[in-house]
């Protein structure tokens, strides 16, 4: 669905965040990114975003760029704004008309799990409530691609649980093609169906880890000795990556 | 108990040194045109009031019409600056040189070229009053979410959207706490102006030129009266913009 080829991105300070980066994304696979802090998985996800643009090399969507939804670390909301008004944003910005628009937001606010919450401001929500807003937010637009970086992570370990599963389940569902980022390789193994190993800075992917498991994903995933397998030998190319002996 | 009565605390404050200045007048036989009594400036409001009140109502329209007049060249000016930082760097020596000079010396040159005298002291009250508009407003845009402005541009915004829904609603605590700064301001800048005025440049009648009426006249409890209104008008207005902003934003911010 779409390749970086050979992609470098370097900031005006110097920086060089990602150089000879190259792999492909398939329709329809949950893929992370995996990688030491600065070495550039949020770059990529903004390259692919279209929020920046290589410096050299390039991204290649096999049929045109399609709708594409972000999910930061917070939940980015707008303070000032209802629970409605905050996930109807996209398409108020694409001139969607009001009707359509609010009963589409309902329906994605139904989808994460948050109905009767539509009048809301997100001071009254709690974090994992404010980062189902967050997702229903994605889901309006009808993307088919979701970029997510590090989702999850200030949230409590329960709440993050159930999130991960319920993305598995949206993305199935949605059949949405899935980039993530995280920091947590229990987190990588459980949700991806492949995880890409990027070096420290300027990164470019050194290991990649298809998952064995099938999509259907829960606690017996979890239990099972294959994810404990798979945890460790992540862990090791992470290592591996940062140039540490595993 | 004792928490319950602190809002009161200034209330009793006040009473006591009112009480103990009447004392200390009627007991040494101050006459009214050294040190009037409180009860003496009290019988000037009253019998005064045809001449005090419309003073309050110019300076009180004065004051609205400079805080209206700073919050939109403030806001404008922010919005300016937000845009591009050349314009800023350009123009924001000249917003602070305005802001540091004192209006008692902007005033007779104001006066001179402005005729009218409502708008030459409307003008001075609000070149005082704009800068907090313009400082805290530029903060409160460039303070908007870059998740949020990362947001609207994969959405494909436009700059009056990302502007109108984005910017404008992220800086209105900012723009709101500025208003509160300015609308004290607007009201020194408005009385100052006409004391700058003076008797000469025309009369435009606030409150300022009553005090300086009653001076030349020795009509010291009137003086004392009109002290009073400035003084009440001043806590009207910050209690007027406080409710403003609690009503704009809703209970829960401060
Ligand atoms: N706009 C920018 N200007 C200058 N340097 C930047 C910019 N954005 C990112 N960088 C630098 O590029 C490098 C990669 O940044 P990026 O945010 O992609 O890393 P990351 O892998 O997401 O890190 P983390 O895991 O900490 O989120 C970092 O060293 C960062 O300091
Ligand atoms: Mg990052």
């Amino acid at each position: 669905m779409l390749g970086l080829e050979g992609v470098e991105r370097r900031f005006a300070n110097g920086i060089v965040a990602l150089r000879d980066c190259s792999f492909a994304v398939a329709g329809g696979e949950i893929l992370a990114l995996l990688g030491p802090s600065g070495c550039g998985k949020s770059t990529v996800l903004r390259l692919i975003a279209g929020l920046e643009q290589p410096d050299a090399g390039r991204l290649v969507w096999a049929a045109g760029r399609p709708e594409i939804a972000y999910v930061f670390q917070d939940a980015t909301l707008m303070p000032w704004a209802s629970v409605a008004a905050n996930v109807a944003l996209p398409l108020r910005l694409r001139g969607v008309a009001k009707g359509e628009r609010l009963a589409r937001a309902a329906e994605a606010i139904e989808r994460v799990g948050l109905a009767g919450f539509a009048t809301a401001r997100p001071a009254e929500l709690s974090g994992g409530m404010r980062m189902r807003v967050s997702i229903a937010r994605a889901f309006v637009a009808r993307p088919a691609v979701l970029l997510m970086d590090e989702p999850f992570a200030a949230l409590d370990e329960i709440t993050r649980l159930k999130l991960d599963d319920e993305l598995r389940r949206h993305a199935r569902d949605l059949k949405l093609t899935v980039v993530f980022v995280t920091h947590s390789v229990f987190e990588s193994v459980y949700l991806a169906d492949r995880i890409l190993v990027l070096s420290p800075r300027p990164g470019r992917v050194v290991a990649e880890h298809p998952i064995a498991g099938g999509a259907d994903r829960g606690p017996a995933f979890r239990a099972a000795p294959g994810y404990a397998a798979q945890c460790g030998a992540v862990s090791a190319s992470l290592a591996r990556a940062m140039g540490e002996r595993p | 108990m004792i928490a319950r009565l602190a809002p009161l605390l200034p209330v009793l404050i006040g009473l006591a040194v009112l009480a103990g200045w009447e004392a200390l007048v009627a007991i040494r036989g101050i006459p009214p045109y050294i040190l009037p009594a409180p009860s003496r400036v009290a019988q000037s409001l009253w019998l005064d009031r045809a001449i005090l009140l419309p003073a309050l109502l110019v300076t009180l329209e004065i004051t609205a019409a400079a805080l209206i007049a700073a919050s939109l060249a403030g806001v404008g000016l922010a919005l300016l600056f937000v845009q591009s930082r050349w314009v800023e760097r350009s123009l924001y020596p000249y917003a602070v040189v305005l802001q540091v000079t004192p209006v008692v010396a902007i005033a007779p040159l104001v006066l001179i070229y402005v005729t009218e005298p409502f708008w030459a002291l409307l003008t001075c009250a609000a070149i005082v009053a704009f800068f907090p508009v313009l400082a805290n407003t530029t903060q409160g845009l460039r303070a908007t979410d870059p998740g949020l402005l990362d947001l609207f541009r994969l959405y494909g915004a436009g700059r009056w959207q990302q502007v109108a829904w984005l910017r404008l609603p992220s800086a209105l605590p900012h723009f709101l706490g500025g208003l509160r700064i300015s609308g004290g301001l607007a009201l020194i800048g408005a009385v100052v102006a006409e004391f700058a005025a003076g008797s000469t440049a025309g009369r435009a009648s606030g409150l300022a030129y009553r005090i300086l009426e009653a001076g030349y006249r020795l009509n010291i409890p009137r003086m004392f009266a009109a002290l009073v209104l400035v003084a009440l008008a001043g806590i009207a207005i910050h209690l007027a913009l406080g409710a403003l902003s609690r009503v704009i934003l809703g209970r829960d911010q401060p």
